[in-house]
C-alpha cells in the first residue's frame, strides 16, 4: 500500500525544516550529520544554504575519494542504520520492514558508489517506511520508501509549493530517470572500496 | 617500462543488490581455493563497512575480494605487510598477475547479476632516489615543466572520456609521489627516541577506467570484455608513458 508522505511532511511544512524528525536517529546513534556535511580542510557548511546545484560539496568532485572521507563514513552510518532499523519489532518507533531496509540499501549504495550526491539525512514514517530527504537550492525533497515503492515530494520553501509523485524502481532493471537525476554528477572515479573507513 | 611496476590492480563491479554474494566464495571461485582470512558484518558500520571479505598473501602478494552495500571489488596488490624497501621490490607486472583472473571471468562471470557500472583502476610505481627524480617522471609523462625550485607536494589529475567496447568511459589519471617513512622503535624503550631512515620515494601513476553511469544495466556475460577493454586501456595509458595517449 502506498503511503502518502503528505500527512507527515505538512506538518514540517509550517516549520520549514524536517530536522526535528531526524533528531531520535541523531541521539541513538550519535550520527554525525547535523545541519549540513564536513568537506575535508573546509569548515562545516549548511546544506540548506548550499548554492550547489546539487548537494555536494568541493571534496566530492575532486574525482577520487578517500576510503575514509566524512561522506563515505556518513553513508556508512546510514547503512547501519537502515539495517538495525530493520531488526526492531513491528511496532518499534523505529521499526521498518525488511523490505524497506533492503529497497533503502540498494538505493543508497547507488548512490553512494556511483554519483557525487550528498548523503541524505532520514528519519522513519508510517512505522514501515523510510524517508531520506535533502536540500537543493530553495527546494526540499523527501523520498520515502515503502517496501518496493518510491514517493518523491518537493517542497519549495519559498512559496510552500508541493509537488509529489509514485516513482517507479526495480533493482533488475535499468536505473529510472529519477534516481539519476537525485543522485547528481556521475562519479568519474571508482574509488577504493571502504575496506576500513577509520 | 623501465623501473615501473604495478602495486595493485583493482576490478569493481557495481551492482544494486548484493545479497547472497559472499566474498569467501567469489575468492575461491577465482583463484582455486579457500582464502586465509574471512570476515563477515551482518550489520557493516563505518569501521568496518563491508559486509565480507576474504583475502590470502602468497609470495609477496596479497588477492582480496570485498563485498559492500552497491560493490563487489576484487584487489591483487603487494602484500602491504612487507618491509618497506620488500614492497617496492615486489612490484608486479599488471597483465600477468591478472591473466589468472580473466582467463576465470571467460569461463564464469563472478557474479550472476547484471551491473550498473564496472571498473578497472591500477596504481603504478617507479622507486626514485629523490623528490626531483619523481618530478621528471611526473615531467616526462605530462610534457609540462615545472621551473620552481624545491618542489613539493606534487598531485596532477585528469580525467578524459571515451568510447570503449561502445561504452562511454572515464580515464582517470592521477599522478603524485608515494612515500614510505620508515621508523626503527627499540622494545623496551630505551633512550626514548625513535630512529628514521631516509622516506623512500617513488613517482606514482594511478589510472582508473571505469564505465559512465547512465542507468542502463550491463548484462553478467560481457563484464569480462568490459573489464579486458578497460584493462587494456589501462595497459596502453601506462605503457604510452604520455599524456597524449588520452587523445586517442
Amino acid at each position: 500500500m502506498r503511503r502518502s508522505v503528505k500527512t507527515a511532511i505538512m506538518a514540517d511544512a509550517s516549520r520549514g525544516s524536517a530536522s526535528a524528525e531526524v533528531m531520535p536517529i541523531v541521539t541513538l546513534w550519535g550520527w554525525a550529520g547535523t545541519n549540513g556535511v564536513t568537506s575535508e580542510g573546509d569548515h562545516q557548511r549548511d546544506a540548506s544554504n548550499s548554492t550547489e546545484p546539487f548537494p555536494s560539496v568541493k571534496e566530492w568532485r575532486s574525482g577520487r575519494e578517500r576510503p575514509n572521507s566524512d561522506r563515505s563514513r556518513q553513508f556508512a552510518r546510514l547503512l547501519e542504520t537502515v539495517r538495525r532499523m530493520g531488526d526492531f519489532p513491528a511496532g518499534h518507533q523505529l521499526h521498518i520492514s525488511a523490505e524497506t531496509a533492503k529497497s533503502c540499501e540498494e538505493v543508497l549504495g547507488l548512490l553512494l558508489n556511483n554519483f557525487q550526491v550528498a548523503p541524505p539525512k532520514m528519519f522513519p514514517q508510517d512505522s514501515e517506511s523510510l524517508t531520506f530527504t535533502w536540500d537543493t537550492f530553495d527546494i526540499k525533497r523527501y523520498l520515502t520508501v515503502d517496501g518496493a515503492e518510491f514517493d518523491l515530494l518537493e517542497l519549495n520553501k519559498i512559496n510552500k509549493a508541493r509537488f509529489e509523485r509514485e516513482l517507479p524502481f526495480d533493482p533488475h532493471g535499468d536505473a529510472p530517470s529519477w534516481l539519476l537525476s537525485l543522485g547528481g554528477p556521475p562519479s568519474s572515479a571508482a574509488g577504493e572500496a571502504t575496506k576500513n573507513a577509520v | 617500462m623501465s623501473g615501473w611496476g604495478a602495486q595493485q590492480v583493482q576490478l569493481v563491479w557495481f551492482l544494486t543488490d548484493v545479497a547472497n554474494l559472499h566474498a569467501a566464495e567469489l575468492f575461491s571461485q577465482t583463484w582455486d581455493g579457500p582464502p586465509d582470512q574471512t570476515q563477515a558484518n551482518r550489520i557493516p558500520t563505518p569501521e568496518a563497512p563491508f559486509l565480507s571479505q576474504a583475502g590470502s598473501r602468497r609470495d609477496g602478494m596479497a588477492m582480496q575480494v570485498v563485498v559492500q552495500p552497491g560493490r563487489v571489488d576484487l584487489f591483487v596488490s603487494v602484500d602491504p605487510e612487507q618491509e618497506p624497501q620488500k614492497m617496492l621490490g615486489s612490484l608486479f607486472d599488471l597483465t600477468g598477475a591478472l591473466a589468472q583472473v580473466v582467463a576465470k571471468l571467460k569461463v564464469r562471470p563472478l557474479v550472476d547479476r547484471d551491473a550498473f557500472r564496472l571498473a578497472a583502476v591500477a596504481t603504478f610505481l617507479k622507486p626514485v632516489d629523490t623528490y626531483s627524480d619523481a618530478v621528471k617522471e611526473w615531467t616526462k609523462f605530462s610534457g609540462m615543466k615545472i621551473q620552481a625550485p624545491s618542489p613539493s607536494d606534487l598531485v596532477f589529475q585528469i580525467n578524459s572520456r571515451a568510447a570503449l567496447s561502445g561504452i562511454l568511459c572515464n580515464r582517470l589519471i592521477n599522478l603524485s609521489v608515494f612515500a614510505i617513512q620508515p621508523f626503527a622503535i627499540s622494545l623496551p624503550p630505551t633512550s626514548g627516541s625513535v630512529a628514521s631512515a631516509p622516506a623512500l620515494l617513488s613517482a606514482r601513476r594511478h589510472v582508473d577506467c571505469n564505465t559512465v553511469p547512465d542507468g542502463r544495466l550491463l548484462e553478467s556475460d560481457r563484464h569480462h570484455i568490459i573489464l579486458s577493454s578497460l584493462m587494456s586501456e589501462i595497459v596502453r595509458i601506462h605503457s604510452s608513458n604520455s599524456i597524449k595517449s588520452l587523445e586517442e
